[in-house]
């Protein structure tokens, strides 16, 4: 019979683990589940701090304390590397340290996590959560587990990296951990490790298809995250690795997971506005707000709506995601979503990847640039442009077409594996 | 020396781009309005060429000027050169 009680508790979760059962891999190092429980039950020998600041630091080492922690700590500030490098990380520890004397005197059992937010405008927020809400989608069984070997490419202290993580303590999967590689060699220590599972954004993903060194993996999810996904990414991907189940998941930090789609599709079905998204763990709600962005609501909390910041349009039977709010592009008071043109961008040959993003225009505010990724056997830069040119006029509205086009080797990619867009003006 | 060279190679490119059409000569009287370039065409055609030559001297103007003119055009361009 299947163990299927769901544990809220990270320490639980791991003592329900065959021993046996590898579960992190770390360049050379590597752990049991035994292992890695002798190494937490020492460290919960000590006596527990209430409040803590904890960097990632050496990845084994540090879900190693976090496991310990759990249960035990009231407050402890989960600190990606990233973070610890930035400008905004002094403030930050400093808002920890208010929240948590705020908070003091609170009776609560469950160990708070604290995690910032990649912060696209502005200071980074601190995003409180448990155990409870980090694992609200997560699966629990672990005979499952024992089938998969996930790659982790995103840092294991964001919330993305935490949600591969735990389900594999939950699941008493394996994760192979190297986010700290170049990517070329990630997709060597994945292929040479035998992952059959990745959680990576689109545009990693589409970095994947073109650079090749995955086919010869048995892949068996693929699960995507972070940034808009296009049906023509889902095709592909479909296509090579056909043995995959493709899964795309909508969450923020702020939220935790709002829903995950596996029907194939982009976006997803307009009904679930009218029902919610069925959830094992209570449902969760959709709204429209005016602005035209998702707004998620969760049984358990007060019922308050959480605007994403997130816009959606109908196309079809289907509610697909757009871009961010904040994201658009002001040509001559014209809205200009990056997202939309990108689409188009990509299906001219010789185009790898393509970002867009609004320059700064002394006449109409912002123009439309794009900067692109030429594949190895593209056509030469004035022919590849007048193909970009003619695409795009077929597809789009003339604000919309770039007004410039340049090239590039790499499109940059910030902590947690989003692109990077700049946009002046 | 003058940018007039210049600025007519990246008007027609600006006339391709938006899918225009140059409207009869382009003689330093003819109005900007009836060049076949809109706004949205001019903008472009200031971007373009802020990328090839390095400034866009409209937004260096301590007073706004509007040319009426092609001529006015490229004679704030070259006003920039020898300003430098």
């Amino acid at each position: 019979m299947t163990s299927i009680t769901p544990a809220f508790n990270l320490y639980e979760s791991l003592k329900a683990l065959p021993g046996d059962r590898r579960l992190l891999s770390c360049e050379q190092e590597s752990v049991t589940a035994a292992e890695l429980l002798e190494r937490v039950e020492m460290l919960r020998q000590q006596a527990a701090p209430g409040d803590l600041v904890l960097h990632a630091g050496n990845p084994i080492a540090a879900l190693t304390q976090m496991v310990a922690l759990d249960g035990l700590a009231r407050h402890v500030f989960l600190v990606p590397e990233s973070l610890a490098e930035s400008e905004d990380f002094t403030v930050l520890c400093e808002r920890f340290s208010e929240l948590c004397d705020v908070s003091e005197h609170e009776e609560s059992v469950a160990t708070h996590w604290i995690l910032a937010t990649s912060g696209t405008t502005g200071t980074p927020k601190l995003i409180v959560h448990d155990t409870a809400s980090l694992t609200r989608s997560l699966k629990h069984n672990s005979e499952r587990g024992a089938d998969y070997r996930w790659g982790l490419v995103y840092e294991p202290f964001r919330f993305a990296g935490l949600q591969v993580l735990i389900q594999s303590l939950m699941a008493g999967s394996e994760v192979v951990i190297c986010h700290q590689l170049a990517f070329s060699e990630q997709i060597a220590c994945l292929s040479d490790a035998g992952i059959n599972a990745l959680s990576a954004t689109p545009t990693f993903w589409r970095k994947v298809l073109f650079h090749g060194g995955l086919e010869g993996i048995d892949m068996r999810q693929v699960t995507l995250g972070g940034e808009p996904v296009d049906q023509t990414l889902l095709d592909a991907l479909r296509r090579y690795f056909p043995q995959a189940r493709i899964t795309h998941i909508y969450a923020a930090t702020e939220t935790g997971v709002g829903f995950s789609v596996t029907d194939g599709y982009e976006g997803f079905p307009v009904d679930w506005l009218n029902t919610g998204v069925p959830a094992d763990t209570g449902r969760v709600h959709l709204k429209v707000t005016a602005d035209g962005t998702l707004a998620l609501g969760f049984d358990q909390e007060d019922g308050a709506f959480i605007d994403t910041g997130d816009l959606i349009e109908q196309r079809g039977d289907r509610l697909v995601f757009i871009g961010r709010l904040s994201g658009a592009i002001n040509v001559g008071g014209n809205k200009v979503m990056p997202e939309e043109v990108e689409q188009v961008i990509r299906r001219v040959p010789g185009v790898a990847d393509v970002r867009v993003q609004g320059k700064g225009s002394s006449l109409v505010g912002q123009l439309v640039s794009c900067q692109i990724v030429p594949t190895s056997d593209a056509p030469e830069p004035a022919l590849l442009k007048q193909a970009i040119l003619e695409t795009c006029r077929t597809a789009l509205a003339r604000f919309k077409v770039p007004a410039l086009i340049g090239f590039t080797t790499e499109l940059e990619t910030n902590a947690t594996g989003k692109l990077v867009r700049k946009s002046d003006g | 020396m003058s940018y007039r060279d210049k600025i007519i190679e990246l008007l027609h490119e600006a006339l391709v781009i938006t899918e225009s059409e140059l409207c009869g000569e382009l003689a330093d009287t003819t109005p900007l309005l009836e060049t076949g370039l809109d706004s949205l065409g001019f903008a472009i055609l200031v971007a373009r060429l802020e990328e090839e030559l390095g400034f866009d001297p409209f937004v260096e103007m301590d007073e706004a000027v509007y040319p009426r003119v092609f001529g006015e055009f490229v004679a704030i361009y070259d006003q920039h050169y020898t300003s430098v």
